[in-house]
This record gives structure tokens, C-alpha cells and sequence, in this order.
């Protein structure tokens, strides 16, 4: 039985879990759903020793284990597989599986022959089609996160941790863990498992956690909970704490359109944009949202497809290119994407302009840069001693504002946001919504890709949700409800009909 | 005069800061040490403050700032150029070998040596930037490929000569200034303003602290960078001939005293070796400050080999006070 009484973890003032408490008892797997930032993983990273919880205890057959760190843990019997790969794919196979502890003779040389014989039995009972000696880099992706699960399996773990495990599987390979989960329930494991696929939750899980910002909001048999109940779970009624602008639809002529862009991020992906309009961009963490944005301001290489600014074809595109081309750009990593730390507040606001500055002989002319900067400071009201002032003296909202400003400042015709909200308090928020609903009022087209789907709905006139490098629906309308926009990232494909709002 | 004006160019370059900025008033402190050794070595070997001997001191540092100007652009990138000392002497061996000791020659001499800068930076540039070599490496290997084809053009023995219009430039005055002081003015204050305010100082200072952002911002990171090599080429090509004309001559291996130097003027004088923060002020007060330092010890009859022990702990010294001033800033960012 594995038991976790309120358990807390806080990161600065935001609660990443608050006060969770759960059980599992053997031979259960328990789903883990929610939203992005709803504490899934940091519940299981607690569990696995990645992160040690700021209270709470955890139980595991009726004793008190406090996991120190993911090696710790293992020792204690939990074993842990996250999205991220953790085998080094330098290493053959064989080299990987028994990499901290090989086969050795008695004068500790590594007994590479029993390692070839042990490994080989290992990947035929797991039913591993893979040659123990081959590279892991050259195997496919889907292999690879196969390996590491039977890695984590052979460690025979009372409980075992599936993050997202199952994210780079194929079809059939989905079935090989259908397979592996059942044979390791039926021995009495305990599986805690996240996906962000409904139907595997139904399929894997006979239990299922629901958690919304941090709480647990409720626990029931996966057959008890049906889909929309668990959206609404997910999302709560959703509340509307936050003063969006009113939306205003002046539709002009279509401003950007691309068609079929694909790349190793994307799938095939056609968007059309008009100058007006906001379009809003849903769905899980890392479906491609972020790559769409930065393909369209030439920050991500393309195989193939098209993209057109207005009529005329934006050719090999390069941020310098789109720029040109009317195009701005708000990446998501203020820190590092974004703003020079090491700079003025000044300096950062006209780096994306300096073509357009008067200057002499090359020299900017201080005064009317001086002046730029103090208007744009004045109108987004940044709170700053002024332009000369470090950038890395400003909270951490001022700092957006300040980013906010320098693409502004560019007079775009098109701007793409990407997720531009995310750890920014309410009331610069509020004022970042202003201003794009002003913008937009003006003419510019924008596109706003927000982890918020609450904030999509509030300010986005269309949203279209990706899933896996594509666009899996497109809502208009009054369809842009934040159950349909959940409901599309998490369950993929069209929302059904009956899903009530 | 001079010593003043450029004390407000140091603050200048490294403004604006979270508070006044304990790093950025290092280089303003080299110039007080400066100061403090001239002070001293007066008492002990009178008539080393007077006007004319300072000239001469600031002739013989001039060579070195203007090398140290290249470096310290390529460092504010976040590079290093090893290369710039056979490039020197390759370049100064090819402008005397062309000149002849003829004011006739002396445009397409000086043309060729230049070239020779312009193409091992854009080779540089090249390796590092489209081939991603790193700086270290590339620099260094086109320092060999320097030194190794000076070698073979000249068989050993470095020939032809410096005409009299560039003899005078390099020993000359005017108004008892020397001409390579007012040259080097000229250059620095150029430099400095250029970093400091240009359009393409700003590129290169925001391509130097994050190239990420920079490239987000539309500057185009390839050429600012392989620009900088380029840029750091011909000053030590330019350097070359000045240097040769100086000396009287050509020589092999005259460009080796000036790369270390180089190096600890622009770290001394508060440019990051991993770009993106310093300017040009910081190293002309450096570079002063090295000079006066190795000259007081001549004068101070130091035996050379307790020179050079003494010239590397102060430099050891002065970065070390550097990473203290600076520690603040830096655990904020």
C-alpha cells in the first residue's frame, strides 16, 4: 500500500501541490490527470526523490519513507520513468541496462558475456525486438522509452512512476504496455501514471486522481468517470476572476497564412490569420504551439510548406527577414529568449529598431532615442527609474512590460505571443490584455499561444488547439469555452457535442 | 590631460550599472595606480613625470592599444584572437618586402599587409561562426598557418624596407606630441564612442551577451561576428606596420610580445571574456597601465626574470580584484 498524506510543495508563492493525500493499494494503477501546472509531476517527483515535498508524509507498506533522491528511492523500492530519457544513447543497449551495476567477475572486470546473455533474456521476455548490442541513439524513439521502462521494471519496484512514459509510443507499442502494466499488476505493483491521453488513462488506470492547481479534486474508478466529468473536473467552473477586455471582431483581409508547414516539431500545420483578428493557440505543453510561432518569424527550420504575409511569400524566412516583413515576436523565455539581463531597460527596448533610429555616421542620435524610450516606458507604464536603469533590477511583470514594449515599438502588422502571461501577476496581466486587445482594435493580427485556456477564452476570438504537431480542433466563436479547449488538448481529435459547458 | 578624459570615458563604457558599480571604477582605479607609479618613479629617477618622457611612454603603449582594440572587440563577443601576433608579423614582413624603402609603394604595401588581416579574420570568422570551431582553436591554428607561410616567404630572413612617410608617422611629433599618440587618440576615441553609442556597437554587444536574443531581435549574429574577427585582423595588421616602421624593420616574431598583453589589457580592463559586457576604455587604461608598470621596473633595475614574476602578479592581481568587484553583479543576473 502506498500512502501520501498532505503532502505540500511551494515554489515561491505559487503552491505547485497543496495538501494532497491519496492511497494505492496493490495491484492498482492510478491515473494521474489535469491540466499543465495542475501538480501532476511534481506530485510524482516528490514520490520518485527528484524533489523533496515542504510537508507531508509518504507511507509505503505501512512504513514512513522520506525519498532523498531518485537513487534513494530506487532503494526503497520505487522506480521512476519520465518523459525525459535518461539512458545514454552513446551505449548499446546491454550497456545501458546494466549501467550502474554490470555483471562482474570475481577481480571486478565487467563480465561482458553474462551481461550479453542476461540482456538478451531480459528483451525476449519483455518481447524487445532489439539486438542488445545496438547503439541507443540509433534505435527509434519509441524504442528507446520501451528500454527505459523495462530498465525500470527489472529493478522489480514495489511502486512504479510512469511520467508521460508513454509519449513518444506507437500504437502497437502502446499495446506492448497495456501488456506489461497488466502482468505487473497481477504481481501486486503499485503504478502511478500520467498521460495526457484519455484513452490511455481509460485503458492502463482502474483508478484515476484528478488534480486542479495543485489540489486533488477527486479520486474515483476509471470506469465511474466518465470523460466530460473529468474535464470538468480539470477545469472547475471556470471562473472569471480576471477582467478581460471585450472582444472586438474587426475582421480585415487575411494578414498571414501558412500552409502545410512541417518540420521535426511539426505535422503539417495550416493557419490563416486576419488583421484584427486574435487567434488563440490551446492545448498541452509541447505539441508544437511554440515551434508554429517561431517557424512563422523564421527562429525554426521548416521542411516544407508556405508562408504568406499578406500576398507576398516570406522566402527563407529569418527573424531579420519577418521582421521586416511586419512581423514581431514575443518568445516565451524572457530571460533567456527575450531581454539582455546585462542591459538598460533603454537599450532592450530599441535592440529590435535600431535600423529604424536616426543616427549620424552610424552613431545613434542620443536625444530622440532617449525620448523613444521615454514614451514607451511612459505608455506601458513600466515601473523603472528610468531607461538607464538594468533590466534586471525590474520585477519580473516590469520586465515583460518592458519586452512587450520592444516589439511594439516595432509597429508589427502581425504579432505572435508566445504564452507571454505565464508568471506575471494580475494586474500587469490585465494591462497586457488591454494592450493586445487595443492593438488588434488597430488592425494587427495576432496570434497568442497561451498554456491558460482560461485566458484564451477571455481574450482569443478563435483558438485552434494542437495535439502532436497538428492542429486537432479549431473552435470560433462560441464554441471557445475552456471545456472544449481542454477537452480538444486532452482527449484529441474534435470535441464531442454533448460535452456541456 | 588625456589621463582625465579618458577616466570619464571608462565610466562611461561601463554605465549604466545597479549601483555606480564597484567594477566599473576598476579601470578608473589602473589609472590612479598609473598615477601612483609615476609619482614614485619620479622620486627615484627624476625627470620620468616630465612632459616628454610621458610622450615616449605613451608612443611605446600605443602599438599595444592599438592591437589590444581588435582583442577587445572580439572578446565582447565572446571570442578570443591568439592569431593576432603572426598576423602581425606576417603582415609587416609582406609591407616592408613590398615597400622597398619607396613612398611610390607604399599604398599597395600597405594594401596587401591589410589584406592579410581582412583574410585571416574572414577565415576566423568562418571557422567559427559557420563551421563552429571553437574561437581558441581556430585562432591558434591560423596563428600556425601565419607563422608557418612567413616563414617559407621569407626563407628565415625577413627583407626590404620602411619608406620615410611611414618612418615618420611612427617616430614622429608634432608639437612635441608623437605622431602614434595622436593616432592612437583618434582611434580610441572613435572606438569608444563607436561601442559605446553606435548601431553596430550595440549589435555587438547584445550578440556577445546572448546570441539567442539577438538573433530573435533580427541582428544578424554571423556577420557581427566573423565582422569582429575581420575588425581584430586589421588592427593587427595595421598595428604590423606600424610597428615594423617603429622598429626599422621587419622581424620575425614581433607580433608574439604583443599577444598576452593584449589579452590581460582587455580582461584588466573590465571586458568580460564571455562577451557581451566592457568597451574600449577599460583597455586603453590597461593598457597604460602595463606599460608604465614593465617601464618602471626597467627603470627600477629589476632583474628580468623578477619583472616578469612582479608584471604577472599585478596583472594576477588586478583580475583578481576584478572577479571580486564584479561578484555581486554577476550572482544577480
Amino acid at each position: 500500500m502506498l500512502r501520501l498524506s498532505d503532502i505540500h510543495k511551494s515554489y515561491g508563492a505559487t503552491h505547485a501541490v497543496r495538501s494532497v493525500s491519496l492511497e494505492a493499494a496493490p495491484g492498482t494503477v492510478l491515473g494521474l490527470v489535469g491540466e499543465n501546472g495542475a501538480g501532476k509531476s511534481t506530485l510524482i517527483k516528490i514520490v520518485s526523490g527528484a524533489i523533496v515535498a515542504d510537508g507531508g508524509g509518504i507511507e509505503l507498506d505501512g512504513q514512513a519513507v522520506v525519498p532523498r533522491s531518485t537513487r534513494h528511492a530506487l532503494a526503497l523500492g520505487i522506480a521512476s520513468v519520465f518523459q525525459e530519457l535518461t539512458l545514454v544513447r552513446e551505449l548499446s543497449v546491454e550497456q545501458n541496462l546494466f549501467l550502474t551495476d554490470p555483471p562482474v567477475r570475481p577481480w571486478l572486470s565487467i563480465d561482458r558475456r553474462r551481461r550479453r546473455s542476461v540482456a538478451t533474456e531480459i528483451l525476449a521476455r519483455h518481447d524487445l525486438d532489439i539486438a542488445p548490442d545496438a547503439r541507443v541513439g540509433d534505435l527509434p524513439l519509441g524504442r528507446q522509452q520501451m528500454l527505459e521502462i523495462i530498465r525500470a521494471v527489472e529493478r522489480k519496484p514495489r511502486v512504479l512512476l510512469l511520467d508521460e512514459a508513454s509519449s513518444a509510443l506507437a500504437a502497437t507499442e502502446v499495446d506492448w504496455l497495456a501488456a506489461l502494466l497488466t502482468k505487473l499488476r497481477q504481481q501486486g505493483s503499485i503504478i502511478l501514471f500520467i498521460s495526457h491521453r484519455w484513452d490511455e488513462i481509460v485503458r492502463f488506470c482502474n483508478r484515476v486522481a484528478v488534480l486542479r492547481n495543485g489540489e486533488l479534486m477527486a479520486m474515483a474508478e476509471t470506469d465511474k468517470l466518465s470523460e466530460a466529468e473529468a474535464v470538468r473536473l480539470m477545469t472547475g467552473q471556470s471562473g472569471t476572476d480576471e477582467a478581460f477586455p471585450n472582444k472586438v471582431a474587426v475582421h480585415g483581409d487575411v494578414a498571414l497564412s501558412a500552409r502545410e508547414l512541417r518540420s521535426d516539431q511539426l505535422a503539417g500545420v495550416s493557419v490563416d490569420l486576419r488583421r484584427g483578428e486574435i487567434l488563440g493557440l490551446g492545448g498541452l505543453v509541447g505539441q508544437g504551439q511554440g515551434h508554429l510561432l517561431e517557424a512563422f518569424f523564421g527562429a525554426h527550420g521548416l521542411s516544407s510548406g508556405a508562408i504568406l504575409v499578406g500576398e507576398l511569400p516570406l522566402d527563407r524566412p529569418t527573424p531579420r527577414r519577418a521582421i521586416r516583413a511586419g512581423l514581431a515576436y514575443v518568445p516565451q523565455e524572457r530571460k533567456t529568449e527575450g531581454l539582455l539581463l546585462l542591459k538598460s531597460v533603454g537599450q532592450n527596448i530599441t535592440l529590435a529598431i535600431l535600423d529604424r533610429l536616426r543616427t549620424l555616421l552610424g552613431v545613434i542620435e542620443p536625444r530622440d532615442e532617449a525620448d523613444l524610450i521615454r514614451k514607451a516606458i511612459a505608455r506601458a507604464k513600466v515601473r523603472t527609474r528610468g531607461g538607464g536603469e538594468l533590466v534586471s533590477n525590474l520585477s519580473g511583470g516590469n520586465q515583460q512590460k518592458v519586452l512587450l514594449e520592444k516589439w511594439l515599438l516595432a509597429k508589427p502588422s502581425i504579432l505572435l505571443l508566445n504564452d507571454v502571461t505565464r508568471g506575471v501577476d494580475v494586474g500587469t496581466k490585465r494591462q497586457i490584455y488591454e494592450v493586445i486587445a487595443s492593438i488588434a482594435r488597430e488592425g494587427v493580427g495576432v496570434i497568442w499561444y497561451s498554456t491558460d485556456a482560461r485566458e484564451l477564452v477571455g481574450v482569443a476570438h478563435r483558438v485552434l488547439v494542437m495535439l502532436g504537431g497538428r492542429v486537432s480542433a479549431e473552435l470560433t466563436g462560441a464554441e471557445v469555452t475552456e471545456d472544449r479547449i481542454v477537452h480538444a488538448a486532452v482527449m484529441g481529435s474534435t470535441p464531442q457535442a454533448e460535452v456541456h459547458a | 590631460m588625456s589621463l582625465v578624459d579618458r577616466q570619464e570615458d571608462v565610466k562611461e563604457t561601463s554605465a549604466p550599472r545597479r549601483t555606480p558599480g564597484l567594477a566599473a571604477a576598476l579601470p578608473g582605479l589602473l589609472i590612479l595606480f598609473s598615477i601612483g607609479l609615476i609619482v614614485f618613479a619620479e622620486r627615484v629617477a627624476p625627470g620620468f613625470a616630465s612632459a616628454s618622457n610621458l610622450m615616449q611612454l605613451l608612443k611605446l603603449a600605443s602599438f599595444l592599444g592599438l592591437v589590444a582594440l581588435g582583442q577587445t572587440v572580439v572578446m565582447l563577443v565572446g571570442g578570443i584572437d591568439l592569431s593576432l601576433a603572426w598576423v602581425l608579423t606576417a603582415s609587416a614582413v609582406l609591407f616592408t618586402s613590398i615597400c622597398l624603402g619607396q613612398d611610390a609603394n607604399l599604398p599597395l604595401a600597405a594594401a596587401a599587409a591589410i589584406a592579410i588581416g581582412v583574410l585571416s579574420g574572414l577565415v576566423n570568422g568562418f571557422g567559427i561562426v559557420k563551421l563552429r570551431i571553437a574561437p581558441i582553436i581556430m585562432t591558434l591554428a591560423m596563428n600556425n598557418v601565419m607563422l608557418g607561410a612567413t616563414l617559407v616567404y621569407t626563407g628565415g630572413n625577413p627583407g626590404g624596407g620602411i619608406s620615410p612617410f611611414i618612418r615618420a608617422v611612427a617616430t614622429g611629433s608634432i608639437a612635441g606630441i608623437p605622431w602614434m599618440v595622436v593616432l592612437w587618440a583618434v582611434v580610441a576615441f572613435c572606438a569608444i564612442v563607436a561601442i559605446r553609442y553606435s548601431r553596430w556597437g550595440r549589435r555587438l554587444l547584445a550578440v556577445g551577451e546572448n546570441s539567442r536574443v539577438s538573433f530573435l531581435s533580427g541582428i544578424n549574429n554571423d556577420a557581427i561576428v566573423i565582422g569582429a574577427y575581420v575588425f581584430s585582423g586589421i588592427m593587427a595588421s595595421v598595428t604590423g606596420i606600424l610597428f615594423a616602421a617603429f622598429s626599422g624593420a621587419s622581424f620575425l616574431g614581433m607580433g608574439d610580445q604583443f599577444l598576452l598583453p593584449a589579452i590581460a589589457a582587455v580582461v584588466l580592463g573590465g571586458t568580460s571574456m564571455f562577451g557581451g559586457r566592457g568597451g574600449y576604455g577599460g583597455t586603453v587604461a590597461a593598457v597604460f597601465f602595463a606599460t608604465i608598470l614593465s617601464t618602471v621596473l626597467v627603470i627600477g633595475s629589476i632583474s628580468a626574470g623578477m619583472r616578469n614574476v612582479i608584471f604577472g602578479v599585478a596583472v594576477l592581481a588586478a583580475v583578481i580584484a576584478q572577479k571580486l568587484l564584479a561578484r555581486g553583479e554577476d550572482q544577480s543576473m
